[in-house]
This record gives C-alpha cells, structure tokens and sequence, in this order.
C-alpha cells in the first residue's frame, strides 16, 4: 500500500514538475472579455487593446501569452496568489488594489461615466441620490458608488447592467466610458450616456508583489510603445481617442494601513453587514422556493399519478410533463435569468420575489418526481382500502396516500431542499445580494479570496447542518408510529 | 346508533341485497369471472369457495367495484351500481383484506375513525364512541392508540374488521381474511367473524378454510374456471353426492 501511494505521489509530483517547466515559458494574462474595446471576444479569441499590448510585452520577453477568461472581481486575486502573471483588464488604479498588487503604468485615462435611458430626467452626478444604481460587480464604478451615493445593483458584467437598464429595472448604469460607448452605439435609441462622468481613472496591468522583474519588463514595453506611436496606433484602432495617459505613477505608493486580514474583510467597513443581510436573503429565498416547490411538486406529483391510474386529465398530465422535461432538461441560472429578464421583463417586482419563483419553480420539477416516487412505493392495498370506505379519490389521497408518501421521501425530499440551499448561490447573476454575492463583494473590495470565501462556505455548512439536524428530528417524529 | 345488524336471516322474503347477473372480468386474454349469476340476501353468510385461479376473489372485488366489471350487471338493494354514487355505495359496503390494509401512519382509533368522520356518516365525537364501544367489545380497548406496526397479524385483522364495521355497512366482503395469518391468530379472526354472522350480519366469504365454512355458511358458491359451478347449503354441499369436480376440490382441502 505504501508503495502504491509513493508511486502516485511520485507521478503527481513529475506533472506538477512538468506543468511547471512549461509555466517558466508562459505569460499568464487574466481578464474578463466583456469588456470591450478593452478585452472581448472574437470567435473564440479574446481580442481587444489589453490582448494587443500584452502581445507586445511577450513578444518582448520571448514568452507565448495565454489568455485566461475569469470573472473580473476575480483577476486580482489570481495575480496575487501567483495563478497568473498579470491582470489586464482595464483595471483602475486604486488604493486597495495597491494593497494586494503592483501596478504598472498607466497606458490610458478612462472615466467612469453615468448612462440612462434615452428618456431618463436624469442629468447629472448630482440627481442620483434615491436612485436604483447598476453598477458592473467589483469594477471601481462599484466602489464609488457603494462609498459616495449608496448601495448599488452589482451585475456580472455590463451587458447584463445593460439589459436591466433597459428594461427598467435600475435608473441608472455606471460603467467605463469605453464599454459605456460600444453600449450606446448598439441601442443609441435606447440609451444615453451623460456629458458629465462620474469620475476620472487611470488603467493600469497588474502584476504580483515582489515580481519586479515582469513590472520593470511591462513598464520597459510600455514606455518604448508610447515613444514610437504603437500605443497610440492600437488605442485608435479601437476607437479610443485622447492622448494615453501619462507616463508617472499616479499617486506616490502610500504604505496602505497594516490590518490584519480578519479586520479588513470583516471589520472595516462594516463589511460583515455584506454576510448578514446576504444571509437572510438566501434563507428567505430558499425557504419561500422550498414551499413553492412542495405546493408545485405535490399538484405536479397528483395529477401525474391520477393521470397513471386511471388514464383522467390527459391534457394536465401533458403540461406537467411538459413542464418536468424544460425545468430538469435547462440549468437553473437560465431559468433564473428567462424569469428576470423575459416573464418579469416588463413589470417591476423584487428581485427576491423573482428569485423565489424561479427557484420554487424550478424546484417543484424535482419534487414532483420524488413524490411522485412516494406515491407509487404505497402499496395498493392503502388505496383499496380507502376506497372500499367509501372515502373519494381525493380524500384517499389526502388522508392515506400522501401522508405515508411524505414520509417515505422525506430524506430524498431533504436532499432537494439542501441542493436548493445552495442552488441559491446563483441569485448574484440578477444583482441579487444573496451569501455568496455577499463574499464576492468583500472579495472584489478587499482583493483577498481565502476569508471571505471561508466564511461564506461555513455558513452554507452551518445552515446544511442545522436543517439536516431538524429534519432528522422530524424523521424521528413521523417514526414513531412504527 | 347501531352498529351491529340486528335483522335476522328471514329466508325467502329477506331483502335482497345484491342481485348479480352474467357477471364478466377479463384481464388481458385471461377471463377471471366469465358469467356469474346470483342472488345475495340480507343476513345471508355466504362463502364462495374454489380452487385457486378460480375467479372467486376477483368476483368479490367487482362486487364493490374495485375492479370494473367488463360485462352483466350489478344491483344493490335495487340499483345498478354502476349508475350510483360509489363512494355512498362502497360506503355501505364493507371490504376486509387477505393483508389487513390498515394505515400504517394512523393510530388504532383514527384507522377507525377516519371513513365514518370524513364521509359525514358520524360526528368525530360519534364515532370515537362507536369505535370504542366496538374495540371494547373485541377486547382490544387498551390498544386503541396503538399504531398498527404494534400488533400481532391476528389483531390487525380483528382492527380492520372494526374498521369496516363502525361504518354499519349492509354487508361486509371478506376477502381471504386468514390467509396471512400465523396458524395461531386464525382463531381470533374466525371466532369474531362466526360472532358477527350469528349477529345476523350479512356477509360474502372468500376463504379456504373450509371446516370454518361448513360451521358458519348458510350457503355456498363453489367456483371454478370462472364460473359458479354449484350455489347450495352447506348441508348439501358436504352432503352424499357433490359433483366430480367438487369432491376433488374437497379431497385436496380437507
């Protein structure tokens, strides 16, 4: 046994070793391409300014560049624990992110700007208080919202800000200028970008405290770009017009305050706030689905078993089949966003409320198969005996059938409930401020993955292990008669 | 209330209480019951009895409709039963199990309880007392909020009996009531059954105990292949010269 393990240990270690050497000659850049004319896709290249100039630092270099597509409030994480080289992707200089990297310099000035709808009454920065503010999760717009005017709406990305903004679900989207741009061309009826920005930033590439070496070599690139006109040449080919930035450091490099890691994802700011009121809004969503999805899954089970037993309700059957097929056959981030963006398209209801219909909905499908299940492990004698009594249909159900069905399927049924909990965790795609959006915001403001992210899982854990604990007691309960 | 029939076997001019004509049931290619004819009065404790395959209890089962008879007719108490409301109609007609069929998930009294208070035959006050009085008289008072899964098969059986009974049906259909029993509970069963004939119940048997039916029909269908092949008394049935096929039914059971 011993020797097996060594050996597989030994195999492991060699891939590592050669990952590793292949690593030596590669130059990891991360970004998110939604994000144009910055970084977006073609086909299934990532193209755009970002890709070009980091091209040009490889080429300089003599490495081979690979793109990764990760989620933005992600990219300055996977630089700081060394999972890539650089973050490019249109990233503002901040003074958190400095606490977590290093930047180079700025290759060109970008600003925050305020876009509404074409008919919006809205003019300016300073009509925004009170108002539904859509802002692309953990970019600085986020940030200057979140600290300046209120809590804002966090979308994934700006289309999905877009959407939303269209469809009236927000007043108001901050974006970058040039994204807000490429935005406005494609719906120039639809929307507008104010004349006055938000605020004015420099981008810059992010590189791992400590890799001087690949600063110095960006900073090198960058400067001889912007002394022969490349630089200038790729932003115009973009459309990016304005001279790129200056070539200094923006802000003298401040020693940020030494907190402690607890302090700063936790305690400053008022963070913590983020994980409680996340908290409540998955427990309130998942128990309002969970009692959906009984009601739906119930009905669902009944008219499919009614239907099974003596061939009535043919045309209800045939929705609930339906209905069982597209629920379990799509993702439920899908449903998720039909329900938000098409079926509540037009109306202006809480997300919360949206989040509970499609997850109840969702739900129901799989509750009605396991009590479905149920119901067909009652032996036929229960049924027969009901009915000899002169007891109907439904009253057999309701009194004999259901009950012993419920009881048989209740740990399948607490399994559902426990995969719905964390179903939940996708709620963030519709700015919904749920638990794991709640660490994705500390994440994206403190630039630290491992405690906001702990946290969040023990939570998650701590729920799981208190439901299951009351749903054995319940067990236990309905034992008793055994 | 009363919840046990009083009326006495009166012979011929009893009130009829099923009247059967060339009953049919098929399953698939198979004919269960092909043609069965006859008559059921009140106070009447008739035993059908038959080799194995022989139809008897599919017969009993179309009797309350729990399998849709494919063909003939069936009158209770003057009409077609297909053209009344079955759930009044079952609900004077009471069925006993071969397994007992209590609800697992209910005590002894609610297993009691439950028909006579949800079909609005009884107030829930009514019919705790009427189950009561029942389990008193069985001698099973003190388990009367027991859960079935606490009792011994022969119990279960006597329950279920209750079950039926507090509904104060017109006749009770016992199908194979023992024959899921240990030898040692058959006892009980036969006895409270043999009880309830003499108290005048209308009753349909479909069992194999065969000495229990001699002691306690006053008549019996045999059935074979379907089809009912001999209705007499007992007397005559165990008598000097039943058929070929009868006394080799007789010579395999007793």
């Amino acid at each position: 046994m011993k020797t097996l393990f060594r050996l597989i240990f030994i195999s492991f270690a060699l891939f590592l070793c050669a990952c590793d050497s292949k690593r030596e000659e590669q130059l990891i850049m991360v970004t998110e391409a939604t994000f144009p004319p910055y970084e977006f896709r073609e086909g299934d290249r990532v193209v755009g300014i970002d890709p070009e100039i980091m091209q040009a630092v490889a080429d300089a270099v003599g490495k081979e560049l690979v793109i990764q597509d990760m989620s933005f409030d992600s990219v300055i994480a996977a630089v700081s624990t060394g999972k890539a080289d650089v973050a490019a992707s249109g990233i503002t200089v901040t003074e958190e992110r400095r606490r977590q990297v290093n930047f180079s310099l700025p290759y060109v000035e970008a600003r925050q700007v305020i876009i509404v709808p074409a008919a919006s009454p809205i003019a300016g920065k300073d009509d925004l208080n009170g108002k539904r503010i859509g802002v692309q999760h953990g970019t600085t717009g986020d940030l200057f919202v979140s600290r300046n005017i209120g809590e804002p709406e966090r979308f994934q990305n700006g289309a999905l800000g877009v959407s939303a903004l269209i469809a009236g679900k927000i007043d108001v989207l901050v974006l970058d200028d040039q994204p807000a741009k490429v935005f406005e061309n494609k719906y120039p009826d639809k929307i507008k970008i104010l004349a006055e920005s938000l605020t004015t930033e420099s981008y810059a590439f992010a590189v791992a405290k400590g890799n001087e070496t690949l600063l110095a070599q960006i900073d090198s690139v960058l400067e001889s770009m912007k002394r022969d006109g490349r630089l200038e040449a790729i932003l115009g080919k973009y459309g990016v017009t304005g001279a790129p930035a200056a070539g200094e450091l923006p802000a003298a490099e401040k020693a940020p305050e030494a907190h402690g890691a607890f302090y700063t994802n936790f305690i400053e700011n008022g963070r913590w706030r983020y994980l409680v009121e996340g908290l409540w809004v998955t427990i309130e969503v998942s128990f309002f689905a969970v009692v959906l999805g009984l009601i739906i899954g119930f009905g669902v089970a009944v008219v499919r078993t009614t239907h099974d037993k003596n061939g009535s309700l043919k045309l209800l059957n045939f929705l609930c089949k339906l209905y069982l097929t597209v629920i379990r056959g799509t993702p439920v981030v899908v449903q998720l966003l039909i329900i938000y963006f098409v079926i509540f398209g037009s109306v202006d209801v809480s997300k919360v409320l949206v989040a509970i219909v499609a997850f109840g909905i969702n739900s129901g499908a799989y509750v009605a198969e396991i009590i479905r299940g149920g119901i067909q492990s009652i032996d036929k004698g229960q049924f027969e005996a009901g009915r000899s009594l002169g007891l109907s249909y439904p009253q057999t159900m309701i009194y004999i059938i259901l009950p012993q069905a419920f009881k048989n399927v209740l740990p399948a049924l607490g399994n559902e409930f426990v995969v719905l909990l964390k179903e939940t965790s996708v709620a963030g795609y519709i700015a919904l401020q749920d638990l794991t959006k709640a660490g994705d915001i500390i994440r994206s403001q403190t630039y630290t993955s491992f405690l906001p992210l702990l946290a969040v899982a023990a939570i998650y854990l701590c729920i799981v292990m208190l439901f299951t604990a009351l749903l054995g007691k319940l067990e236990r309960r309905l034992k008793r008669s055994e | 209330m009363n919840t046990t029939p009083t009326t006495k076997p009166e012979g011929e001019n009893a009130e009829t209480l099923f009247r059967i004509s060339d009953l049919k049931k098929v399953f698939g290619d198979h004919t269960a019951v092909n043609g069965v004819s006859a008559e059921i009065h009140r106070g009447e404790a008739v035993f059908v009895l038959g080799p194995s395959g022989s139809g008897k209890s599919t017969f009993l089962r179309c009797l309350n409709l729990l399998e849709m008879p494919d063909g003939g007719e069936i009158f209770f108490r003057g009409d077609d039963v297909r053209r009344t409301d079955v759930n009044a109609f079952r609900a004077r007609v009471g069925m006993v199990f071969q397994h007992f069929n209590l609800f697992p998930h209910l005590s002894v009294l609610d297993n009691i309880t439950l028909a006579p208070v949800k079909t609005g035959r009884l107030s829930k006050g009514e019919a705790i007392f009427a189950a009561e009085r029942l389990l008193k008289r069985i001698g099973l008072f003190e388990k009367r909020h027991a859960f079935p899964q606490q009792l011994s098969g022969g119990q279960k059986q006597r329950i279920a009996i209750v079950r039926a009974l507090v509904m104060n049906p017109d006749v009770i259909l016992f199908d194979e009531p023992t024959s899921a029993l240990d030898p040692e509970m058959v006892g009980e069963v036969l006895s409270l059954m043999k009880d309830l004939a003499q108290g005048g119940l209308t009753m349909i048997v479909v069992t194999h105990e065969i000495a229990f039916a001699r002691e306690v029909a006053s008549r019996i269908l045999f059935m074979d292949h379907g089809q009912v092949i001999s209705d007499s008394t007992p007397e005559r049935f165990f008598g000097e010269m039943p058929s070929p096929r009868i006394r080799e039914f007789l010579s395999k059971v007793l």
